[in-house]
């Protein structure tokens, strides 16, 4: 399930999903994706809930949608371990209100216990760090912050101001990870898809691995920048 | 005093980095060291003399290209144009700029003045040049990790047109027409450019933040009515002309109209449509920007990956898949996430990818299945490899898709000397 994919969808977001399908049809497994766009019904039959970043905007407007939503996700990972993929403004949106320095704020789906405020400083950058012993990499350019005590999805980062970032609880993995997450981090994509399956996956072939070998010198292109700038 | 020793040492300085062969927005820094001022005495002369139309360009995409359009069809008016030259949209690149052109007393000596505009530096240069006109020519998704969101670059195009007395806007991109709103209600005076959606399928590629107008849409004041590869006909105040466009895309054409109506609101009822036409189909391409320049003895066309709506733009262009492809992409870009917002289905393959971030590329084709020849980081080796491995059959050219700043290295590498800011 794509949610409001035309809203949130500011950058690379739709690179998560394709990682996600052709990880599953290069092995094998069919894979059907369903965008929801705003106003839609949100069915609650879906196994991969995949929410993109948005700017402020696009996060104002999704949340009108903020009480459906929680419905169908709450449902969905109660009944079917349903997992949802929040990036970014989609990561916000599942928190319980979403501040702005303006003084306005809006209420978000609640399905996060914490709350969504404005970064003293945007944190804008390529980052390094380990998410459950995986090593991964992207960039961050984000001016909002999860305030929570639930645990995060990535710790031990190098390259920008923090330590830790996103969140893991129940069967919602959220990260501050700009857009494309998944292309380059395939370990995170295959640990969710195996989650979601039941099962060991199946062996993919030649087309899977060109993919994890260039997903894999990103990552340790990115890295060696990082150390070479201290 | 201060003026004249600022144009004094500012062109000494211009003389010697010209001899370097780099260093285009230097003089202007010196000359601003000396005399911080400088800029607003120049422009506050100008502002008092009426008859000299003092024209500012910006949006995301097209300023370069726009600004050189407007600069040959007013000249096909008969104006003198004192301009920026593309890339020169900076503080220190307009006082550049400027030291070439004025007396030794500050004094612009054109009959007309356009300047391109950075949306990010235009809100604080318009204070001090002061414009007659803006042309406001989209918003689109660029440069997040600079600009963050769309809405600051909404915010900041409407303060650079709110300077100018008349603006002309886009009005097929849903920013610049709700910012043409506001700012006629504010009592400006505002045109529309526009393109026919029958011409342009794709649509324009304007940023999505939900802006909704309820006005009645203006009549635009000229109208990009079809359009094939690198032709156009667009209408100006109801009068039809074709133009050849420098390099092929809708995005071109578009530029077009706004560079037409921006001329035709500056020029009135004695706008000559014919000499205008004219003008803008002799215009080369600007720097780097469709431009051919000759590599292993063949031509290379370069094709320009800034954002996401002018790459796309780009490739919506190609007519067929190129043939010989080389793709290089460097920290200039520094988050290339977008490119899984891309369209890939005008490529078949890519011979080489190179740059700093090829392996995000290679990722993103890998995941689209289109074949890659070579992957290598170092530019100038991969480059070498590009020439060996390639031979123009089919096409009588090799394409390069590459970012502004692999733009400008690769130009130095074939020995294309000029500096951006020198055309």
């Amino acid at each position: 399930m794509h949610v409001f994919p035309e809203t949130l969808g500011l950058f690379g977001d739709s690179g998560n999903v394709l990682a996600l399908r052709k990880r599953a049809e290069w092995r094998g497994v069919d894979v059907q994706v369903v965008p929801v766009h705003r106003g839609d019904d949100i069915p609650a039959n879906g196994d991969i809930y995949i929410i993109g970043s948005g700017s402020s905007s696009s996060v104002r407007q999704a949340a009108a949608e903020s009480t459906r939503l929680a419905g169908a996700l709450d449902s969905a990972m109660d009944n079917r371990d349903a997992q949802i993929v929040a990036i970014g403004g989609g990561l916000h949106l599942l928190t319980k209100r979403v501040d702005w320095n303006d003084g306005t704020s809006v209420r978000g789906a609640g399905l996060i216990d914490g709350v969504s405020v404005p970064r003293a400083q945007r944190l804008v950058g390529e980052f390094v760090g380990i998410s459950e012993g995986l090593d991964v990499a992207g960039f961050i350019n984000s001016g909002h912050d999860v305030v929570t005590n639930l645990e995060p999805h990535i710790r031990e980062m190098h390259g920008l101001s923090i330590s830790t970032d996103g969140v893991v609880y129940r069967g919602i993995v959220g990260t501050h990870s700009h857009g494309a997450y998944l292309p380059m981090n395939p370990a995170i994509a295959d640990r969710i898809l195996t989650t979601s399956l039941g099962s060991e996956l199946p062996v993919g072939g030649e087309r899977l691995a060109r993919a994890t070998v260039a997903a894999n010198e990103s990552r340790r292109a990115i890295r060696d920048r990082i150390a070479q700038n201290g | 005093m201060r003026t004249l020793v600022a144009v004094i040492v500012g062109r000494m300085v211009r003389f010697v980095t010209r001899l370097r062969g780099g260093g285009s927005a230097l003089p202007g820094w010196f000359a601003l060291k000396i005399h911080p001022r400088f800029l607003h005495d120049v422009f506050a002369d100008l502002a008092g003399r009426d008859e000299i139309p003092v024209v500012v360009v910006t949006g995301s995409n097209g300023k370069s290209t726009t600004t050189s359009m407007i600069v040959s069809a007013l000249e096909s008016q008969g104006h003198t144009v004192f301009s920026n030259p593309s890339g020169g949209n900076l503080p220190q690149g307009v006082a550049s700029a400027v030291l070439a052109d004025v007396s030794l007393r500050g004094r612009i000596t054109a009959t007309a003045v356009v300047l391109e505009l950075d949306e990010a530096y235009g809100p604080a240069l318009v204070d001090i040049i002061r414009p007659s006109h803006a042309v406001l020519l989209n918003v689109q998704v660029d440069q997040l990790n600079r600009f963050f969101e769309p809405e600051r670059v909404i915010e900041m195009v409407q303060q650079i047109g709110a300077a100018a007395g008349v603006v002309v806007v886009n009005d097929s991109d849903a920013n610049t027409r709700a910012i043409g709103n506001i700012l006629a209600m504010q009592g400006h005076e505002v045109h529309g450019f526009a393109v026919d959606p029958d011409a342009a399928p794709r649509g324009v590629y304007e940023a999505h933040v939900g802006i909704e107008t309820l006005t009645e849409p203006r009549t635009p004041v000229s109208v990009v009515t079809a359009h094939s590869v690198r032709v156009a006909s667009i209408s100006v105040s109801g009068v039809d002309s074709t133009v050849h466009l420098p390099a092929a895309g809708i995005h071109y054409a578009i530029d077009a109209a706004a560079a037409l109506g921006l001329v035709r609101v500056v020029c009135g009822a004695a706008y000559n449509a014919d000499a205008a036409a004219e003008a803008i189909s002799r215009s080369e391409p600007v720097y780097g920007r469709g431009e051919s320049v000759e590599a292993f003895g063949d031509d290379l066309m370069i094709v320009m990956m800034k954002n996401h709506p002018s790459l796309q733009m780009n490739l919506d262009a190609l007519t067929e898949a190129p043939e010989s492809l080389y793709l290089a992409v460097d920290e200039g870009t520094p988050d290339p996430s977008w490119i899984y917002d891309i369209d890939l289905s005008s490529l078949d393959h890519v011979d080489v990818v190179t740059g700093t971030k090829a392996w995000q590329w290679e990722t993103r084709l890998a995941y689209e299945e289109i074949p890659v020849g070579v992957v290598d980081e170092n530019p100038q080796s991969a480059f070498a490899t590009f020439g060996e491995i390639t031979t123009p059959n089919r096409q009588n050219f090799r394409t390069a898709i590459v970012n502004y700043e692999q733009m400008m290295d690769l130009r130095r590498e074939l020995g294309y000397m000029e500096i951006e800011g020198d055309r």
